[in-house]
């Protein structure tokens, strides 16, 4: 008996397993399709889709395929999240071996779920910021086919551009070029050259960048010198499993002006250029490369342009730890000289004693490389250094002529260390050195150096609220001049999320620039003097902010706003002097601004239907508080809109930007300087729209191709960015880009 | 009905700016009513053609005389008996433009040349490298007449290895 109950059990277990084997194996299910946009079928590659309360999830790739393996049979809820789409969830029920399920994922405005790196160096979540920041994701880089970094800055809030210059919330006057005040980054690598401190806009790989990031306000208190008004932070996309190729091509020309003074050339004036980058990552090992040349003859004499520049980025994960890349980049830019007009009446043309044999050679090339180990989940160090060569030089000028011609390299080094120390409490601290080399005809033989330390803790303690204390202290010497400075910017900041949607924050900063070698050491004699002042000392700002956000939907239409209200007081601007030399007007750059600027900033979101609105308007009072006057170069107004209309796979964008007349641009002493530049005063209100209409054949799958027309200053309306240049007349160009 | 209102609204306040802006002083009234010279400098051999000038060059400039061959050139100049434009024309161009307001037409022009700029002090140093010639003969100027509201469209070649008679300064 008991051996027929031993035999009957052992039958019933055997049963079992087979059974419930045979079961098991059919119990497992593979799920996958693909991950479309809504309305339009884009593909949308990145796109996190995981089953709930399990640990079954996969990323869609390139063609917006997925497949999600081992999922056992039953019901499930299936959760998608993509930046920039809204957050999608479905029930499904598993019940057999292999089910396709294509998702559409709706696409908004305006990405939520964003991160930020700049703000704190370190991943941040947007919402947690104290501090007002923009962010041009990749996906806005891509849907606007934007070839060129300052026209991605062009419509952001409290942002205005002119020429080389960025100027964030009226940080920035007219300096010649020389001594930004905005930090530029790229990958965490400062690009300010070592002898001008300006940004070589021309150097950005666009083709890699896949992030933007603005930081308004000063924000020396991390990023040291030349933070003063602000912090442009760009970021190159990771290399995928597949290979990416991408080409893009473009060709156009400026249009007639409408006046025939204007006119110079009998055809038309041509602009082209063409882009291509590679990347992929093979194994442990990653790879971008890219390069690209642009021709550009330009609506005015004597101004056009051939640039060209190649990048590379080379990474290699020695373990899940620890990750390193080396990075190159090179760029050269061969132009005509024009500085200024010669008058309104001949705007396009260059003072009529101008040499147009003369040539500008600017080359660039950086080279850095970067050690990443993380110590923990929330924990890294990091070591990064770099060395940044620029050199300019003026070629065939006459005999005995005065060359205005430098070398400079900046070299820097960083190490960062952040880390919780408790559970409320994340820690950012780091040293940074920095030297700048310069050999100039110009500037004479330099050698800056600045070494830097920096520490942040974030404070989670009380809820809703992130507390955000630091500071920095910066020491910067320059030999051949008895000075040593000695900066120290601190920051507060405060983030409360307790009256969700509404979230308020709250900062104090402080920022600091050191004079650029060359506003010390300049010492030009044409076009006009240019003198040395060897004692000049570093300028600072002081930034208080309020500001609050919100994001909701309203009668199923999406919607968000931010306004904010700050006050930056400004000490020892350095700013360029026009005074008399005899007979002759001549330029020193001296401390001897104190402004003060009040403003108010206010950008709504929204997408009504599939229509996509922005607008953005950014008020500002600028005084010098010396001169009790208003602020030299800086406009009241800053009004920005963009309005995106997909239809299938075409687009329609409309971006308009006003920009309000500058109340003033010289003081009562340096009307003289008008002698030098004729119709130096000339300005008018901005208007300018553009217009982009894109067909993307890689929305219906019919080829990986999209085609944009671009329609630049629609309008033909002229204006001046930098006193005595006409800024860009109407132009129109096909661009083509393969995605492969 | 709103947002179409709105739209016209935005539209109309937007091409309003339409060729707006700055304006060169000349265009608002001075010229209005007046003739023009229009023309294109196409230099032989393109861009290469500037290397073959045996002078340096500083600017480029067209002017035009009632006389030919242009006598007393500097006086008419400095008297403003001679039509031309003070700025350079673009150089080291395979070709250029310009344009000459001609402000008390009618006037026949009977020579019409390009001149060098050869040394960039003096205002003096001009040699003539090109002049306007229906025939191709740079020996023989031709005629511009111009009228008040037209503009008379020409083409001039530069061979700067055949430069046309220099007149007597």
């Amino acid at each position: 008996m008991n051996d027929m109950l031993y035999h009957k059990a052992l039958l019933i277990l055997l049963l079992t397993l087979i059974f419930g084997y045979s079961s098991y194996s059919q119990e497992i299910s593979v799920v996958k399709g693909t991950v479309k946009e809504r309305n339009n079928s884009l593909l949308i590659a990145g796109a996190q889709i995981r089953i709930q309360n399990s640990k079954i999830g996969a990323h869609s790739d390139a063609k917006g395929f997925y497949a999600l393996k081992n999922v056992p049979f039953g019901k499930h809820i299936l959760i998608i999240k993509c930046i920039g789409y809204k957050a999608f969830s479905q029930e499904i029920s598993v019940d057999k071996s292999e089910i396709v399920l294509h998702i559409n994922l709706e696409p908004l405005p305006y990405s939520t779920d964003e991160v930020v790196v700049s703000a704190s160096k370190r991943v941040q979540a947007v919402q947690d910021v104290p501090i007002s920041i923009s962010v041009i994701d990749q996906r806005a880089i891509a849907d606007r086919s934007i070839t060129k970094i300052d026209d991605a800055l062009r419509y952001v809030s409290g942002v205005n551009v002119a020429k080389d210059q960025v100027s964030i919330r009226g940080s920035s006057g007219f300096a010649l070029g020389l001594g930004s005040r905005t930090a530029i980054l790229l990958d965490g690598f400062p690009l300010l050259s070592g002898d001008n401190a300006d940004i070589k806009f021309d150097m950005m790989p666009m083709m890699d960048i896949e992030r933007i990031e603005v930081i308004k306000g000063a924000g020396s208190a991390l990023y040291g010198t030349g933070a003063l008004g602000g912090v442009i932070s760009m970021f190159t996309a990771s290399p995928k499993e597949h290979s990416q190729i991408k080409v893009r091509g473009f060709s156009g020309g400026y249009d007639n002006p409408t006046y025939p003074a204007w006119e110079v050339f009998p055809t038309t004036p041509l602009l082209y250029g063409i882009d291509a980058s590679y990347s992929q990552r093979i194994g442990n090992f990653t790879a971008t490369v890219s390069g690209g040349y642009k021709y550009d003859r330009s609506y005015k004499l004597w101004d056009d342009s051939k640039r060209w520049n190649i990048y590379g980025k080379f990474g290699y994960d020695f373990s899940e730890q620890t990750s390193c890349f080396l990075f190159l980049n090179s760029a050269s830019e061969e132009r005509g000289n024009f500085l200024f007009w010669n008058d309104l009446d001949s705007a396009t043309k260059p003072p009529t004693t101008s040499n147009m044999n003369e040539r500008r050679l600017s080359k660039k090339f950086v080279t850095g490389a970067e050690v990443k180990h993380l110590i923990g989940d929330d924990a890294f160090l990091l070591v990064r250094t770099s060395a940044f060569a620029t050199s300019f030089d003026e070629l065939n000028k006459a005999p005995g002529e005065e060359i205005v011609a430098s070398d400079a390299i900046s070299w820097f080094t960083e190490t960062q260390l952040s880390t919780s120390i408790s559970q409320k409490n994340f820690l950012t601290v780091g040293g940074v050195f920095t030297v700048n080399s310069v050999d100039s005809p110009t500037y004479g033989e330099r050698s800056q150096s600045i070494g830097s330390g920096y520490s942040q803790i974030e404070n989670t303690s009380f809820t809703d609220l992130i507390i955000t204390v630091g500071g920095r202290i910066d020491i910067e010497k320059t030999e051949s001049i008895e000075q040593q400075h000695i900066q120290f910017s601190p920051k507060l900041g405060l983030s409360y999320s307790g009256f969700l949607p509404l979230r308020l924050r709250s900062s104090f900063g402080q920022g600091f620039r050191t004079p650029a070698v060359a506003e010390r050491f300049a010492n030009i004699r044409n076009p006009f003097p240019v003198n040395a002042n060897p004692k000049l000392v570093p300028e600072r700002s002081t930034t208080f902010e309020i500001g609050a956000n919100s994001e909701f939907t309203i009668l199923d239409i999406p919607t968000s706003w931010d306004f904010s209200i700050y006050q930056t007081e400004f000490k020892d601007l350095v700013e360029p002097q026009i005074i008399l030399d005899g007979a002759v007007p001549a330029i020193t750059f001296n401390n001897l601004l104190s402004a003060r600027i009040q403003g108010a900033e206010f950008t709504f979101r929204s997408m009504f239907g599939s229509i996509g609105f922005e607008t953005s308007i950014t008020a500002m009072y600028a005084r010098n508080t010396i001169l009790n006057t208003p602020l030299k170069f800086r406009s009241p107004i800053l009004w920005y809109n963009r309005i995106w209309i997909p239809v299938s796979e075409f687009e329609i964008q409309v971006d308009y930007r006003f920009i309000a007349r500058s109340e003033r641009i010289l003081d009562e002493n340096e009307s003289n300087f008008e002698r030098h530049i004729p119709d130096i005063q000339k300005r008018v209100p901005i208007h300018v729209l553009d217009l982009r209409a894109i067909w993307n054949l890689q929305k219906k799958e019919i080829a990986p191709l999209k085609v944009i027309v671009n329609a630049k200053n629609v309008l033909n309306y002229y204006y001046v960015e930098v006193i005595g240049n006409l800024a860009p007349i109407r132009q129109f160009s096909l661009q083509c880009e393969l995605n492969l | 009905m709103l947002k179409t209102y709105l739209f016209i609204i935005c539209l109309t306040t937007l091409f309003t700016a339409c060729n707006e802006g700055l304006k060169p002083e000349p265009e608002n009234a001075d010229l209005a009513g007046k003739g023009f010279v229009k023309g294109t400098i196409i230099v032989k051999d393109g861009v290469n053609g500037w290397k073959k000038s045996k002078d340096s060059i500083f600017a480029v400039r067209v002017a035009g005389f009632l006389d030919n061959p242009p006598s007393d050139i500097i006086n008419s100049v400095l008297n403003g008996k001679a039509y031309l434009n003070s700025d350079t024309v673009a150089l080291y161009q395979d070709s250029t433009v310009f344009y000459i307001p001609i402000n008390d037409s009618p006037k026949t022009i009977q020579y019409l040349g390009v001149a060098l700029q050869y040394s960039k002090s003096s205002f003096l140093s001009q040699r003539v490298i090109g002049v306007y010639t229906e025939s191709g003969d740079n020996t023989k100027p031709s005629v511009i007449k111009v009228t008040p509201f037209d503009t008379v469209n020409v083409r001039i070649y530069i061979d700067f290895e055949n430069l046309p008679p220099q007149p007597s300064l």
